[in-house]
């Protein structure tokens, strides 16, 4: 019933509102003239609106605009250009020659930040810690995928790739760990669309035995899809980090919700810009492997096959590494934007062709993107914006990671002494049985594949229709939505002639999945502005969303297939799997925005969210929020001191979001997995049992701050604390085996978090020719799980042996434990993947506004990871520190881990970017001044790691995105340092 | 409200007219999306109220099979009859030959669970059974008891000291039984099952796999079923029970000695592979032969010739060697023994040696059936001095990696000192840990 309810009542709404109003004619009002930057120069594209009524348009190429307004004697126009200051003009009569002179926003105090399904305001009154960066912030060095280009750039956004493979497989935090086995990713809205960020898997780990095909943990580190996303095609980036903020987006919002805005196009201008980069890369650690010395010592190690192996290579070391992981990686990428329009009609278009090649030979990333942004103005009351995003991405994975095999090249290599020499002789590669190996890894990268190819349609559109304009109010009616499509096809072929292969009992293995995903969703928002006459000025939202999820995923796979084949019907047997993932959800939303004479801004919103992934999927569940903040500084007392502290607000903030299970968490079902037997169908229990109770988990977060710039801007410092109490938590609670089910998912904790966030901007240097910005942002947090209403239990990880994570009343939920007891033999605590505190430094200097040089730096102290790798090696004997690895192993066998939970702190240089550009008078005599500007730069990325950490990187996840159970290193792909020349030009 | 300045015709949407379809639409799009049931069913897999008795039957003798690799292979390391050299995971040199077992490990944890969710399926059968004939039912529940019975024994047969649960709970305090309380809840369950196949008719409501050909009916699965109870009262060390249980199982002293109840294997979809097979010849395989299997054997031991393969180089990592490739399944489809007549055969001599009252001419002629299928010569007629040795020996050798028979028996003969041990430390476990997940605040 409700449901009809309230759409009867939406529609009521709307009815109410049409006809109610007739119109009255009066005088028009006509005004014109210029506007400029604080250098003269003018601005085309500048957007011109009149406050109350439909009256606007947009400055030319000149600079030179002219605004009407009908039925009126007085007008209030607003100015505005992205990076610039809006500019207010009251006009009371009809004039010409009116010039304007716009402010640049260097420290973004006019920036519109997001605060409703279709509100926002200007950060000055804004409630809530968000963070945004802009393009030409995010892109400071090249990065192949958006989320890659966020690290290091806000405080408590924690950027952190789980495997160096080419095409990303990137986890992104906000604020920390805010579940315990919910989903750990924060939400994407690109344009009012929610995108999809899944990671789906390639069924690699049917090969690696890892796991099985259709694991609930699955080892196949696969990117996720918001790597498919164009960085060069974002305008703006939004992060919304904590719930009082994300709480617009209600249940599916507790990971935070980060917002992309991609770039539209400008009036009366047409701007083309094409960028040209050429880089490489290299790996950015090795790990070495053991030296022998002696044939003795080979022979100790391996016996005779050692001493005969010693023999053949005569002694010499052999850097299987530096093969393996030895290839520069040739790095080529080209991007095209065009944006222009008239004053009704705007586009973009962006075009990237992207191509590397990864520095394990025969790995690489490609990706093709297309899009085009239209905005159109229908009629004075209605816009459009329509957005399509057409996209080709793929990528050769290589084979890395945990296995069970032998096959991936880490575990190989892990296990290969240095004297041996595993290059093919005359296109034959020598079989490598030392050691137990199973595998020569050479000729697995030569001739294992590893595929993932994706074709994505993303469509996202807005209808902003004004019911009614009329002074001081306004009825607006926002329509949002879209489809998010893409299909992912993964081969994964091992073929017959190979080592490895010859070992399967059924030699020729191939995996052919298909998935196709879509996602769609609409909002529905009604808009309500009210705006006095003293300054009071009242937005009301009232929305409904609803959004499906769908996903059919296959996987095929082929074994005993002929040589030269991957076809799935030229093997001789075919195993099949299939799996669909359906989500239904809707939601509605009120929100109230009060701004008391720009100094006092209040907000209180509740939305109310159902989802089929609920044990009951028509329950609405509320999640409120509420917040103040309050401009000290346009208080009168203030005045003393406005010349040292230009602004100070200080901010509340409390909201609360959910987040779900995972869809199948309701069902008690029987698989016939592995049960078909003698030609029949065997039902089994699933190892999870359903829960018919299930509700979504909900963070309540209560957050505090300040923001306050200093001598006249040139200081910046904002601080926020926040504190979150998760409750319903949804675990995945182990039943005992012998019940007959593993585990089931259910309410069964309460999570208390704390932390704090400290911005200091500083502009140390702002003259005509010189500029120097310098940012450092702090974000220290702290959890402890207060609650748990089920017995402690341990997850992540393997095994107690090689340590994991416990979940228990009292402790951190990323606590790590291992066979380490104390004397009355209980277990202590051996590490936390969280760490001491995350420290971001940026820093832009430019000179002679053509000089550029900016750079990056991302510290994390502390964060613990469990550290299989250097277990792996010490285990086969090939540590390079071979002495003390035996120690190591000996206290292992005593009963204590601690050795092989390593502290993951770093230090990275992020980015690094140096670059001339030339502006259209430098050009003018060039080429017949055709240029608008043109730029050459060198730039880098991760260049730079410092860390104690013995492995590749302390930035490893081998079980992909997971919110307990990330830091655990299985000798994954290597990460990668990357150089670019950049050549951009437009015209 | 103060009167609207604007509000104008314009195109299109300012038309009064296209504006009430506007909003009809919208209404529409959202009737349209409420309509959609958010409380579907599994998308996926059917529920247990659709499964038919035979898919839960299949699911009962399918599952069986799972995780059948890593308890043949962590027994097999144990009782030192084969090693598994493989470097990706320390634990199979390490802590699995140091006899230091992780419990919370999924060498243990795997086996474990999957006999577990073994009994839950047999509790799902016997569930089913109810609206089934008063033979039929009978026939099931002899069926799953038999089949729950034999589950719980494989994981005794790990936990053995540390005890198993009996009582099936969400509850993770339920105590464990202790070693004998579990065997003879075992025993019970498979004199109950033996009890109901008697009422169970001519058919089961189900067909057996080709696995059980010969004890596919419930009056020839008794025999399946005894076969079992023998084999339980000989791990207690009651032989008269299993002298009573031997006479009415599948044993046959004239029969082939491969005859038997077994998990059969298939390349098709959704089924799996015999779990220890790898081509004898690849250049390289991680299953292997313990050297002393071969070392001790007797010289024309076909047993030896037809279990193990001599491969052109030896394997060897983090200390063990072996050059011997194991090849007691023949093929990757070749079926798993459950438990066959040589076994049986086996058992009945050890009731004639270790019963209460001995019979050492009945025991080493039954020793000797087996020899001669071995090609191995009679052997003399033994004594309370040897009897013992020479049975354990033959059990070693006709057993050889069919699920931890060498361990099993030296654990329970008092003879696990005597494994062989490769490297200083390492020791056969006597007993696996009570699994984590089981055992509250561990």
């Amino acid at each position: 019933m409700s449901k009809w309810r309230l759409s009867v009542a939406l529609t009521t709404v709307f009815l109410c509102f049409i006809g109610a109003f007739a119109p009255i004619f009066a005088q028009d009002l006509t005004v014109s003239g210029s506007v400029l930057d604080d250098r003269g120069k003018a601005i085309a594209g500048v957007s011109i609106k009149a406050k109350g009524v439909q009256a606007g348009g947009f400055s030319d190429k000149k600079g030179l605009w002219r605004v009407s307004i009908p039925n009126s004697k007085a007008a209030t126009l607003v100015f505005s250009y992205i990076g610039f200051k809006p500019f207010e003009l009251k006009v009371t009569e009809s004039k010409s020659d009116i010039a304007i002179r716009m402010e640049e926003d260097v420290l973004k105090t006019a920036e519109i930040v997001v605060t409703g399904l279709a509100t926002g305001i200007a950060r000055t009154s804004l409630p809530n810690a968000i963070a945004s960066v802009s393009a030409s912030e995010l892109l400071a060095a090249p990065a192949s995928t958006m989320d890659q280009a966020l690290a290091g750039k806000f405080a408590g956004v924690n950027i952190s790739q789980n495997t160096g493979a080419p095409g990303g497989g990137i986890s992104v935090t906000l604020r920390g760990i805010s579940s315990i086995i919910g989903r750990s990713q924060p939400l994407y809205v690109v344009d009012g669309l929610i995108v999809n960020n899944d990671a789906v898997q390639s069924g690699i780990d049917g090969i690696t035995k890892s796991t099985g095909v259709g694991s609930s943990r699955p080892q196949g580190q696969p990117s996720n899809r918001i790597a498919d996303l164009n960085p060069n095609d974002i305008e703006d980036i939004q992060v919304l980090k904590g719930a009082s903020a994300a709480a617009l987006y209600g249940a599916k919002a507790s990971n935070g919700v980060i917002i992309v805005t991609t770039k539209k196009g400008r009036a009366n201008t047409t701007e083309i810009d094409f960028t040209q980069q050429i880089g490489a890369s290299s790996v950015l650690k090795t790990i070495g492997s053991r030296v022998f010395t002696s044939e003795a010592e080979a022979k100790s190690f391996a016996g005779d096959l050692g001493v005969t192996l010693w023999r053949k290579n005569n002694g010499q070391f052999f850097d299987l590494e530096k093969e393996l992981y030895g290839n520069t990686g040739l790095i080529t990428e080209s991007s095209l934007s065009v944006r222009g329009g008239s004053d009704k009609t705007q586009f973009f278009v962006g075009g990237l062709a992207h191509n590397e090649t990864g520095i394990i030979k025969g790995t690489g990333y490609s990706k093709y993107s297309l899009r085009s942004n239209i905005n159109q103005e229908i009629s004075e009351n209605v816009r459009f914006e329509a957005g399509l995003n057409v996209i080709r991405s793929e990528s050769d994975r290589g084979v890395t990671g945990n296995d069970n095999t032998g096959l991936t090249l880490g575990v190989a290599l892990s296990q290969t002494p240095s004297f041996v020499d595993l290059r093919p002789v005359n296109g034959v590669y020598p079989a490598n049985t030392i050691n137990g190996n199973t595998s020569n890894p050479i000729e697995t990268r030569d001739k294992f594949k590893n595929n993932e190819t994706i074709y994505r349609f993303i469509a996202s559109s807005k209808l902003f229709w004004d019911i009614f304009k009329i002074e001081g109010q306004s009825l607006t009616f926002v329509a949002q939505g879209g489809a998010d499509y893409f299909t992912q096809r993964n081969k994964v072929i091992s073929p017959a002639n190979t080592q490895f292969e010859q070992g399967q009992s059924q030699p020729g293995q191939a995996i052919n999945a298909e998935s196709g995903n879509i996602n769609s969703n609409l909002y529905l928002n009604l808009l309500h502005v009210l705006e006095t006459e003293n300054q009071l000025s009242f937005k009301t939202t009232l929305g409904y969303q609803f959004e499906n999820t769908y996903r059919n995923e296959t996987v095929i796979t082929t074994r005993g297939l002929i040589p030269g084949q991957d076809n799935i019907n030229r093997g001789s047997s075919i195993e099949g799997y299939q799996f669909i993932t359906k989500q239904i959800d809707k939601g509605f939303f009120f929100q109230e925005e009060v701004d008391i004479k720009n100094l006092l801004f209040l907000t209180a919103g509740v939305r109310g969210d159902a989802s089929s992934v609920n044990g009951d999927g028509n329950q609405y569940y509320l999640f409120p929020k509420g917040a103040a903040s309050l401009r000290l500084s346009q208080l009168d007392f203030w005045k003393d001191i406005s010349s040292t502290i230009s602004e100070f607000k200080l901010r509340a903030a409390y909201g609360q979001t959910g987040n779900y299970a995972v869809p199948t968490a309701r069902f008690t079902s029987l698989t016939s997995l592995n049960s078909v037997i003698d030609g029949n169908v065997g039902l089994v229990n699933q190892a999870q049992k359903g829960n018919a109770l299930l509700r979504p988990e909900r963070t309540g977060e209560l957050e505090f701050g300040f923001d306050s710039y200093w001598l006249e801007g040139r200081l910046r410092l904002n601080a926020s604390y926040y504190t979150q109490t998760v409750t319903d938590l949804v675990l995945q609670r182990q039943l005992p085996p012998s019940s007959g089910y593993t585990s089931q998912y259910d309410n069964v904790g309460t999570m208390q978090k704390q932390g704090f966030e400290i911005e200091l901007g500083l502009n140390p240097v702002r003259t005509e020719s010189v500029n120097w910005n310098f940012n450092v942002n702090f974000h220290k947090y702290d959890a402890v799980l207060t609650e748990l209403k089920v017995p402690a239990f341990y997850t992540g990880g393997f095994s107690l042996a090689y340590g994991q994570y416990r979940v228990e009343q009292g402790i951190s939920p990323l606590a790590m434990y291992g066979l380490d007891k104390d004397a009355s033999g209980k277990r202590i605590q051996i590490g936390s993947e969280i760490p001491n505190f995350q420290i971001g430094v940026n820093s832009s200097l430019t000179i002679a506004r053509s000089f550029n040089f900016r750079f990056n730096v991302d510290w994390k102290n502390g964060g613990s990871v469990i550290n299989l790798a250097k277990l792996l090696y010490d285990a086969n004997g090939l540590s390079p520190d071979y002495q003390a690895s035996i120690d190591r192993l000996s206290l292992l066998s005593k009963g204590t881990n601690t050795k092989f939970v390593d502290d993951g702190s770093y230090v990275k240089l992020r980015e690094v970017a140096l670059d001339y550009t030339f502006d259209r008078a430098a050009l003018s005599g060039f080429l017949g001044g055709i240029f608008r500007s043109l730029r050459l730069g060198v730039s880098g990325r991760n260049l730079i790691m410092l860390t104690p950490y013995w492995g590749y990187d302390p930035e490893v996840s081998n079980f992909g995105n997971l919110s307990v159970g990330r830091s655990v290193d299985v000798l994954g792909f290597p990460s990668a340092r990357s150089y670019y020349f950049t050549l951009a030009f437009g015209l | 409200m103060k009167t609207p300045l604007i509000f104008r015709n314009g195109f299109p949407l300012g038309n009064p007219i296209y504006q009430h379809c506007l909003v009809a639409i919208i209404a529409l799009v959202v009737l349209l999306a409420s309509c959609q049931d958010p409380n579907f069913p599994d998308p996926n897999n059917p529920s247990p109220s659709t499964a038919s008795i035979q898919n839960l039957a299949s699911g009962v003798m399918g599952s069986s099979r799972t995780s059948l690799a890593f308890y043949t292979q962590i027994t097999s390391i144990f009782g030192r009859e084969a090693y598994y050299l493989d470097g990706a995971d320390p634990a199979w040199t390490g802590n699995l030959v140091t006899g230091q077992v992780d419990a919370n490990g999924a060498f243990l944890l795997q086996p474990w669970n999957a006999r577990y969710a073994t009994i839950g399926n047999c509790r799902n059968l016997i569930s089913a059974a109810a609206g089934l004939s008063a033979s039929d039912k009978a026939a099931t529940e002899g069926f799953s008891n038999t089949m729950l019975a034999y589950s719980l024994l494989l994981n005794l047969n790990l936990t053995y000291d540390n005890g198993i649960k009996i009582i099936f709970s969400e509850d993770i305090a339920t105590p464990f039984a202790s070693r004998a309380d579990a065997f003879t809840d075992i025993a019970k369950r498979l004199d109950d099952a033996y009890a109901a196949l008697q009422q169970g008719g001519n058919t089961f409501p189900f067909a057996l796999t080709k696995g059980y050909a010969g004890l596919n009916t419930p009056a020839t699965f008794a025999r399946f079923n005894r076969a079992i109870r023998a084999r339980v009262a000989a791990y207690i060390g009651d032989y008269a029970t299993v002298s009573t249980a031997l006479s009415a199982s599948f044993l046959s002293e004239t029969g082939d000695l491969a005859t038997g109840a077994y998990h059969v294997y298939s390349t098709t979809s959704g089924d799996v592979l015999n779990p220890i097979y790898e081509p004898p010849t690849a250049p390289s395989v991680k299953f292997l032969a313990h050297p002393s299997f071969i070392a001790d054997a007797e010289t024309g031991d076909l047993r030896v010739a037809s279990k193990v393969v001599k491969r052109a180089t030896s394997v060897s990592l983090g200390g063990l060697s072996s050059q011997y490739g194991i090849t007691v399944a023949k093929s990757n489809i070749d079926p798993f023994p459950i438990i066959r007549n040589e076994e049986l055969i086996l058992l009945k001599a050890e009731v004639a040696f270790l019963g209460s009252s001995p019979n050492y001419s009945e025991g080493t002629r039954l020793l000797n059936i087996v020899r001669k299928a071995a090609g191995l010569s009679d052997l003399p007629t033994l004594t309370a001095a040897n009897a013992l040795n020479a049975l354990i020996k033959e059990r070693r050798y006709s057993l050889f990696v069919e699920g931890g028979h060498r361990w099993i028996d030296a654990r329970r003969f008092n003879r696990l000192g005597s494994l062989p041990i490769d490297r200083t430390g390492d020791a056969p476990p006597t007993s696996l840990p009570r699994p984590v997940p089981e055992v509250p605040g561990s």
